[in-house]
């Protein structure tokens, strides 16, 4: 039995920082950003948005389709690493807009792959019959992480926000999920991180820790691009492997990593075409976990996935976090 | 016989430090007879120069010695905190790192005091999937740097102690292991029980004002938490039972989450479970929220009261909220 994607939603967030309104921030050219990124501009959260209120919106769009109530679900898995708050976590509260009780909630960090991470726990208690109506939310807000200094420049340019919701269930035919492999390789788990606030300094947080800015995330760029196209093209082929298919019958590629041009370049490693990779970083930036609900809600609804299309989605990011899965439409 | 999950290791550790009620009541406007009257706290363990993941690392060695499994041995990892040692990555990649077992998944789950019992279901679900078939499951806490040790915060800080517990969750296809899950939420009670602050929606997401207003540390509504956890914890101990068909007589111990001994005697007496089948030591450890139950169970095991071919149930309750509880034959 597959696990699928009964109906699905996505969020574009209504805030447009343009590489020009940026420039002046991080004071650097727009031309330098746009060679940085590879975009002109991305999406940013509006004044009310909240990550919950987001998957929460979209998942009464997705219900919509369904015919279904929100207490129709059994239970909320969530993907993040930028919370609402602090605890509990985007699960409850995305319950609590939802106007429902009683659903089990659970919220599980695994940074940038964490949405294959959650996917595949999700699976894990539709596989055994736990469960069979799940939602599976997933945000990322970058926008309120990044510097808008010149320190920032390298950085701040590459991410923006996002989120989705995925509901699923047990296939009643060959589609869904025919394999899905994540891991974790710690070795560079300090190249893309937040260290504070964390228990690690006692008292956890104080007004030096705020002062400095210290809860700003740091990225090597160079390392994460390192890790993306050693860690993807591995996990991708095992996934592919694993479902006993070749690239070739691949129809579309979707890539969750820092920056676009290293899936491009992943994509060539194993041999996709290009018009065959979906760019979810384009007009939107970076948004994380989130990527991969995202791009592959709207290339199901642009038509660029269609009934019986072989899509691969992957993703490396902090953890460093890793994952592959090849869905069939 | 169905594949089961069952638990071959099991581990705890909390720092040498104890702080006692007295201790406490130097800093804080509380007194030994007030803290042990409403909670049943008499000391809590404090680190000293010790991380979430060091304590975590010690309890896991116990673990896996237990279960007689070496680490690279190990499938999957699931780690439960709320207090990790960094904001990201999880705490579960450091907890990898320690150990040397790169490229098997690994993640936190942030469900607080419910945190190891969502975990312990996950696990289960991943070995009767076939997805895996050795997951270490880990709940650990430093809370001391992450209170507000002040006369304000007072219902609060008394309550938790630092401490880590793990399990070793494998396939088995004897009758024993993993017998039913109940796992549910209420998010209408999310504020009753949470930390506000950071907030990722607001620019700058972190400020000096979210100090100076105390969101930046936790928050209760004691009565609230206390009211919702005697409808909960009852309701998600029935739905085990019921779903095995046993009923209380049947079960050899019950592991409850050590969040306040008012509530689990509350419990006990509601539900006609003597006390000689309850294991507390909230006295000792405090409320460690992730690491309570493993603690528990160390310690039943090493007390004799659950043997094997023992029923238990796992139960806990808590912010979110969360509540959930296992059946699980030794």
């Amino acid at each position: 039995m597959r696990v699928k994607i009964l109906a699905s939603d996505s969020v574009l967030p209504q805030t447009v920082m343009t590489n020009a309104e940026l420039a002046d921030m991080l004071q650097a050219t727009p031309q330098t950003l746009d060679e940085s990124c590879g975009f002109t501009s991305r999406r940013y959260l509006a004044k009310g948005d909240t990550g919950a209120a987001w998957a929460a919106e979209s998942t009464k769009k997705a219900l919509e389709i369904l015919g279904k109530q929100p207490s129709d679900l059994q239970a909320i898995f969530y993907s993040t690493v930028t919370p609402d708050h602090q605890f509990p976590g985007n699960a409850a509260f995305t319950q609590k807009e939802l106007g429902i009780a009683q659903q089990a909630i659970l919220d599980i960090r695994a940074c940038d792959g964490g949405f294959l991470h959650t996917l595949n726990a999700a699976a894990a208690f539709i596989e055994i019959g736990h469960f069979d109506f799940l939602l599976l939310g997933a945000d990322d807000i970058f926008s309120t992480y990044v510097r808008y200094t010149p320190e920032g420049l390298g950085v701040t340019e590459l991410f923006g926000d996002g989120a989705a919701v995925w509901i699923l269930g047990p296939s009643d035919d060959e589609s869904g999920i025919v394999s899905l492999e994540v891991g974790n390789d710690p070795a560079k788990i300090r190249s893309f991180w937040a260290e504070l606030p964390g228990t690690v300094i006692k008292p956890r947080m104080d007004a030096e820790l705020i002062k400095a800015g210290k809860w700003h995330f740091s990225i090597d760029v160079d390392v994460m691009k390192s890790e993306t196209l050693r860690l993807m093209p591995g996990v991708c082929r095992k996934a592919l492997d694993k479902a006993g298919v070749a690239p070739g019958d691949i129809k579309l590629f979707i890539f969750s990593c820092v920056k676009s041009s290293w899936g491009a370049e992943v994509a060539e490693e194993l041999g996709i075409a290009p018009e065959k990779t979906f760019n979810g970083h384009e007009g939107r930036g970076y948004y994380g976990t989130a990527m991969i609900p995202t791009c592959l809600h709207d290339a199901m609804g642009s038509g660029r996935a269609n009934k019986g299309d072989l899509v691969l989605a992957a993703a490396v990011g902090s953890g460093v976090s890793f994952g592959a899965m090849v869905y069939k439409v | 016989m169905p594949i089961r999950a069952k638990i071959s290791g099991t581990g705890f550790c909390v720092p040498d430090r104890i702080v006692t009620n007295d201790d406490l009541s130097k800093i804080i406007n509380t007194n030994d007879e007030w803290i042990q009257q409403r909670t049943g706290i008499r000391q809590r363990h404090f680190v000293t120069d010790q991380t979430n993941v060091d304590l975590a690392e010690i309890a896991v060695q116990k673990a896996l010695d237990m279960a007689g499994c070496r680490a690279d041995e190990i499938d999957a990892l699931i780690a439960a905190t709320l207090s990790p040692d960094y904001s990201f990555p999880s705490n579960a990649p450091f907890i990898q790192e320690r150990l040397g077992i790169p490229n098997i998944p690994s993640f936190d789950v942030r469900n607080q005091c419910t945190g190891f019992l969502y975990s312990l279901a996950t696990a289960d679900a991943f070995i009767r999937s076939g997805k895996y078939e050795k997951v270490l499951v880990i709940g650990s806490e430093v809370h001391s740097g992450g209170l507000d040790i002040n006369d304000r915060s007072r219902d609060v800080a008394v309550i938790f102690g630092d401490g880590a517990g793990a399990f070793v969750v494998e396939k088995t296809a004897e009758d024993k292991g993993i017998l039913a899950v109940s796992l549910h939420g209420d998010g209408n009670g999310a504020k009753a029980l949470w930390t506000d602050a950071e907030r990722s929606y607001e620019n700058p997401r972190l400020t000096l004002e979210m100090l100076e207003s105390t969101e930046v540390w936790p928050k209760m509504k004691g009565k609230k938490v206390f009211l919702e956890a005697l409808r909960s914890l009852p309701a998600v101990i029935n739905e085990v039972l019921d779903a095995q068909g046993v009923t209380i007589k049947d079960i050899d111990c019950f592991a409850f989450h050590q969040a306040n001994l008012r509530i689990n005697q509350w419990v006990a007496s509601e539900m006609n479970i003597p006390d000689e089948k309850i294991w507390n030591n909230i006295d000792r450890f405090g409320n460690t929220t992730a690491a309570t139950i493993p603690i528990v169970i160390t310690e039943t095991l090493e007390a004799g009261l659950i043997k094997e071919g023992s029923l238990a149930i796992l139960a806990g309750f808590g912010s979110g909220f969360t509540a959930a509880a296992l059946l699980v034959r030794w």
